[in-house]
């Protein structure tokens, strides 16, 4: 016997449901954005990381350069009685 | 419902200049308490104001909406100023984060990683967030069913706490301090304090003792109350069967822990102990005693939790409908497997044989179980599936459980057929060779299923279990899905990208879009599933003799992990595993990546799947099957009413109505307007409620499964339509939610988690080469495979996946924390190898170049000398590798290595040279060349320092004003030492030659320092040919040799170099001067030629050269 039927007022969760439906697209809508502009959040923050990064590599070399540099000039400056 | 306008509230702003306010359409639910949104049909593109909408919004303490609110009205402050006459116009939401779209977030990192991080674990589809709340609405009378699923969702949840809390139950009595004997005085504080400690642990144990008594009453309450013949209640719900039966599944996990873990009663005794110890002088002490006997009853009997769950069931006896009513839902769901992931199959797999146990214990015969449902269905499911995983590393097998629980269960042990199923360890070995695996083709487990007693021996087992056997089949799925998949990525992102594109085009493309994502979820929980089922294979089969022999010879004893795992997996199964972890990793993150990109159409598609069926298929059933039956076609209109979404279809409501109300012929193939929302879980909930109630007539004796038989009152063609929607229905659920399942279905943190085997072999951790992670890693880099070279960050994704589930599932700081110096040892050892690997390819690669290629081509075996290519690009590419919630620059690391071996390297050439002679210049040049063209070929990929700033660096000549370095005072000293002295020129092949003469002080020279072959010339082969070469110059100093000094100094130290050399000569002139010079006055002032007869002929040029 099939007894589960029978929503008691049919009409009214019909209406409510159609009106259910109706916001849940307004909610759905506005939920799946503020997911993309999480999104964009977490991929924005990826690829600057990736950038700083190779930011940081050709800072490195650099510096490194200049330590070099630096070493050099010290060198040189440490006896001038050689350049006059 | 042509009536909405009737509930369209016009309503204007308040205050607000200008043109009148669009009419907002606001639509009260008070009744079923549904948030009230304004909404304005069909888009959002229509005029709203902001400030209208934020009084709107202030009812509801929505943040989403309100945060959606400021976009909208920070992106109408930014338009007015373009716009003044139009400032009720706010910008569109989309139209605001399409502008995001215009940054440039290109990255050239290639994805050789897993997901790593997943933005939203929630689960919002599948676990109802508002707990079947709004079930209510829809006026099923399913109140009692909700509160009883509620209920059991609680329990559990507070069940799986405390598996976790058994699984990763750790002996405190190992940790416990023995008193020396100098201090046995205070031998009673030490019985109190670890009384003290052990008492928290105990009584995390009673918690559970009183747990699973109160969850078992009040699952059998449950399952009592909804079995009652007459139901005054709507329900079982097929969400509360799942429910019933994973509670019943953690229930029984429970006790397998109970029983698996030998560390719990050794503790309760050695607590026990104490408590007598220190209760001495405690009174009252009756009760704690008796609960202490309690627990230890409790503890000690195996199977108590089953034990006290059957009591309680069979308390009331009737109980045994549901029962075949589960295991009717278990069997049909286990032989269609289209709706369930993996995780819902092991679920179904290891309560299936404890429910049949249940179902035939009863008073009742056993016989009406087996007329529902054929004996040979559920021996072929065990059968099928004679490993079953549960926890990570403990595997589960139906015939074991059988066998063991008929000891307990009296009448069970009369079912000899399912007892004489064979456990795991006792499946015949037909196959003599019995490991690896090289039998013949095997027939399939699924092809035996019309023959149930034939014999799956332990080949085809094997078979089934092994990655390996399926690695090729896998790599076809896996590449032919990508390449799918992303051609449909591709069309959603051209859809979205053409302005009022086609409706039909549209429609194809977002369902196929929603077609890939279910293969692809299949595909996954197949993939993720067969790595569970090979783990558990493995783990019920340890290996017995693959040891290798040295290894057996160094160490007598071995862990029972190392067996299992270490010893287990084969070279050719590692590979496969890793292959198969890559897929699943890169299928994963493939299809994460695209969810905000297709969760709409995915909406769409389930939308338009779910109205087609209320709309048309069932107005068709409705017209045809059902049309004599009152009752059953009541049911299909609540199904219609409380899931219809009539105003979607916009082209014909009206018609639709009327078509409804008079049901007319007319023959209908809606096109609805495409709405992106899915139904709630509550909807499903009930359409699947409501489908079995039309199936079953709402009766749980019905006679057959669920949509087994045929009953004469439905025709099988609508039995197969609502059996398919049904299953389907399960399916959107995992579908809707996108993130938690992919996140679910590559989880392989199962790889990592070894608890059992620590407890039984004592230790505290496993070495890193027990580790299946790191066994894959490390096998990538050993392997030297190219193919394989790309997925070596890929394992370190378990890595990720055991750290969270170690947080968040079994919420133990400790397993993370040992996890994270895992890693921490793992990554460092990764880094080390791979860059003394992507060096020794380099090396290898730049000595092959520079062999002579006439001398390779003359060779017959001259391929020996030639260099695998290698890729080693998208390694160089990772900036960021997530590891553990830590990012890390790998490119910097694996950089950073590279400028410590190149200089390295350097230094033990020059360390070479210096232990040889002058002669070795040769050799030492051609190690430098190669070493340095090793570098050009490197920092093509990698930005690593210069060669020349290296070189001078390890020199030692960076000073401007010296014109010295380490290897021309080399030179200059060997020159000084050695050469000067103990050379003569042969003027024939005008080559300085060591003379024969042993010189007087013989030169002391450290010894030669030894270096892997990648400090040479890389490979063993090409380090022997350079030697060769080597060994030609080794003899004499020659021009090659001051060639060679000329390349090496260069035009720095060179000047340097014959300036020492000639102040050397200048010296020894000097030195030699006035010797020359005593000599001369020593001789005569003239010396007379010789008489003729002194036998010399004279010569008188040369005389007169001499004394002139």
């Amino acid at each position: 016997m099939a007894r589960a039927g029978g929503i008691t007022n049919a009409v009214n969760v019909g209406i409510a449901v159609q009106a259910d439906w109706e916001n849940r697209e307004f909610i759905s809508h506005i939920s799946l954005n503020v997911r993309r502009l999480f999104e964009f959040l977490v991929q924005f923050e990826a690829t600057t990381k990736s950038k700083l990064a190779s930011l940081n590599e050709k800072l490195d070399t650099l510096e490194r350069r200049l330590e070099l540099l630096e070493v050099q000039v010290s060198t040189a400056s440490a006896n001038p009685a050689l350049f006059s | 419902m042509a009536q909405r306008r009737k509930y369209a509230v016009p309503c204007r702003g308040p205050g607000l200049p200008g043109p009148a306010q669009p009419i907002a359409g606001e639509t009260n639910l008070g009744q079923t308490g549904t948030l009230s949104l304004p909404y304005t049909h069909p888009r959002f593109s229509a005029p709203r104001s902001p400030i209208t909408s934020s009084k709107h919004l202030q009812n509801s303490d929505n943040a989403v909406a309100s945060a959606v609110d400021l976009i909208s009205f920070s992106a109408h402050r930014a338009r007015t100023r373009h716009f003044p006459g139009r400032d009720f116009m706010a910008v569109p939401v989309e139209e605001a984060i399409a502008a995001l779209s215009t940054f440039s977030l290109e990255d050239d990192q290639p994805d050789v990683q897993g997901l790593a991080v997943l933005l939203s674990t929630e689960r919002c589809a599948t676990q109802s967030p508002i707990e079947y709340g709004d079930v209510s609405a829809y006026r099923l009378s399913l109140v009692e069913d909700t509160k009883a699923i509620n209920q059991l969702n609680t329990l559990i949840q507070e069940g799986k706490e405390m598996a976790s809390v058994l699984y990763t139950y750790r002996s405190c009595v190992k940790a416990l301090p023995q008193l020396p004997d100098s201090m046995k005085q205070s031998q009673a504080d030490l019985y109190l304090e670890t009384y003290q400690v052990l008492d928290l642990e105990m009584s995390r144990l009673r918690e559970i003792q009183r747990w699973q008594s109160s969850a078992a009453s009040k699952l059998a309450a449950d399952m009592q109350r909804f079995s009652r013949p007459e139901r005054r209640l709507n329900g079982p719900t097929i969400t509360h069967l799942w429910s019933m039966l994973k509670l019943l599944d953690v229930l029984v996990e429970l006790d397998h822990l109970k029983n698996a873990k030998a560390s719990i009663p050794n503790d309760f005794s050695w607590y026990k102990r104490t408590f007598t110890q220190v209760s001495v002088q405690w009174q009252d002490t009756d009760s704690m005693r008796e609960e202490l006997d309690d627990l230890q009853i409790f503890l000690s009997t195996r199977w108590a939790i089953l034990l006290n769950l059957h009591v309680e069931m069979f308390r009331v006896n009737n109980v045994e409908d549901i029962l075949q009513v589960l295991i009717v839902f278990c069997v049909e769901s286990l032989e269609l497997d289209f709706a369930l992931l993996f995780p819902e199959r092991h679920t179904l797999l290891r309560i299936l044989p404890v429910l049949v146990v249940l179902a035939t214990s009863s008073e009742k015969d056993a016989e009406s179980l087996y007329k529902r449902v054929k004996i040979n269905r559920l021996i072929n499911i065990f059968k099928n599936d004679p490993v079953i995983p549960a926890f990570p590393d403990l595997h589960l097998s139906p015939a074991a459980i059988l066998k063991e629980l008929s000891m307990y269960f009296q009448r069970f042990s009369n079912q000899t057929r399912l007892l004489t199923l064979p456990a795991p360890h006792e499946i015949p070995a037909r196959e003599a060779q019995e490991y690896p695996f090289h039998g013949i083709i095997a027939t399939r487990c699924q092809h035996c299923l019309d023959l149930p007693m034939i014999n799956l021996d332990f080949a085809t087992y094997q078979r089934h279990y092994l990655v390996i056997n399926h690695i090729g089949a896998i790599r076809a799925e896996h590449d032919d899905f990508a390449i799918r998949f992303a051609s449909v990525t591709n069309q959603i992102v051209l859809l979205k990208s053409t302005d009022g594109a086609d409706i039909d085009w549209s429609k194809e493309a977002k369902g196929n879009m929603y077609d890939m994502v279910v293969e692809g979820f299949q595909l996954l929980s197949k993939w993720t599933g067969r790595v569970w089922e090979q783990c558990a294979w493995k783990f019920s089969r340890p290996c017995k003799d693959a040891i290798p022999a040295e290894l057996r010879e160094s160490s007598t004893s071995f862990f029972d992990y190392e067996k299992v795992v270490r010893w287990n997996y084969t070279a050719e199964e590692r590979k496969a595993l890793v292959e198969l972890v890559s897929y699943i990793k890169s299928i994963g993150s493939m299809m994460q990546r695209c969810d905000t990109l297709v969760a709409d159409s995915l909406w769409e598609t389930i939308h338009s799947e779910v109205q087609d069926f209320v709309q048309n298929k069932l107005a068709t059933m409705m017209r045809t099957t059902f049309r004599k039956k009152k009752d059953l076609s009541r049911i299909l209109s609540d199904m219609r009413t409380l899931s219809a979404d009539w105003m979607a279809n916009t082209s014909k409501p009206e018609i639709e109505l009327q078509a409804l109300s008079h049901g007319s012929e007319e023959s209908r193939g809606n096109s609805f307007y495409p709405r992106p929302v899915a139904p709630t879980t509550a909807q499903v909930h009930c359409l699947q409620f409501l489908i079995y109630e039309l199936v079953s007539g709402g009766n749980l004796r019905k006679p057959g499964g669920l949509f087994g038989n045929s009953s004469s009152e439905i025709s099988a063609n609508d039995l197969k339509q609502l059996e398919t929607f049904f299953y389907k229905l399960s399916f959107f659920l995992h579908i809707l939610d996108y993130t938690a399942t992919i996140g679910t279905l590559t989880d392989l943190g199962l790889l990592w988690f070894r608890e059992f085997y620590l407890e039984s072999s004592r230790v505290i951790q496993f070495p890193i080469e027990c580790s299946l992670p790191w066994m894959l890693v490390d096998h990538i880099i050993e392997s030297q495979d190219g193919g394989l070279l790309e997925s070596v960050l890929m394992p370190f994704d378990i890595y990720n996946d055991s750290a969270q589930h170690a947080l968040n599932v079994l919420k133990q700081r400790f397993l993370y924390d040992e996890i994270e110096a895992e890693v921490d040892l793992c990554f460092d050892q990764l880094v080390l190898k791979l860059s003394e690997s992507i060096f020794t390819y380099y090396k290898s690669r730049a000595a092959s170049e520079l062999l002579d290629p006439s001398f390779i081509f003359a060779l017959d075996n001259g391929d020996k000398y030639s260099v695998r290519p290698m890729r080693f690009n998208a390694i160089f590419k990772m900036r960021r590798v997530k590891l553990l919630g830590r990012t890390i620059d790998f490119r910097s690391l694996i950089a950073q290595r590279m400028n410590k071996i190149f200089r390295d390297n350097i230094d033990f050439l020059f360390d070479r040279f210096e232990s040889q002679d002058l002669c070795a210049v040769v050799e030492l040049q051609q190690l430098m060349d190669i070493l340095k063209l090793s570098h050009q070929l490197l920092s093509e990929h990698l930005s690593i320092d210069s060669f020349t700033f290296m070189l001078s660096e390890m020199q030692e000549n960076i000073s401007l004003v010296s014109f010295s370095s380490r290897l021309s005072s080399q030179i200059w000293t060997e020159m000084q030492n050695d050469f000067l002295p103990n050379f003569v020129l042969c003027n024939t092949t005008q080559r300085f030659i060591r003379s024969s003469k042993v010189p007087l002080h013989p030169i002391q020279k450290p010894t030669v320092p030894y270096a892997k072959p990648n400090f040479y010339c890389g490979s063993q082969e090409l380090n022997t040919a350079y030697q060769n070469i080597a060994r030609l110059y080794s003899g004499f100093f020659g021009l090659p040799h001051m060639f060679a000094i000329v390349e090496l100094l260069g035009s720095r130290s060179m000047p340097w170099l014959i300036r020492a050399l000639l102040d050397h000569i200048s010296s020894k002139i000097t030195a030699l001067e006035p010797k020359i010079t005593g000599l001369q006055e020593a001789l005569p002032k003239s010396i007379g030629l010789l008489s003729f007869d002194g036998g010399i002929a004279g010569n008188p040029i040369s005389k007169s050269i001499f004394f002139p």
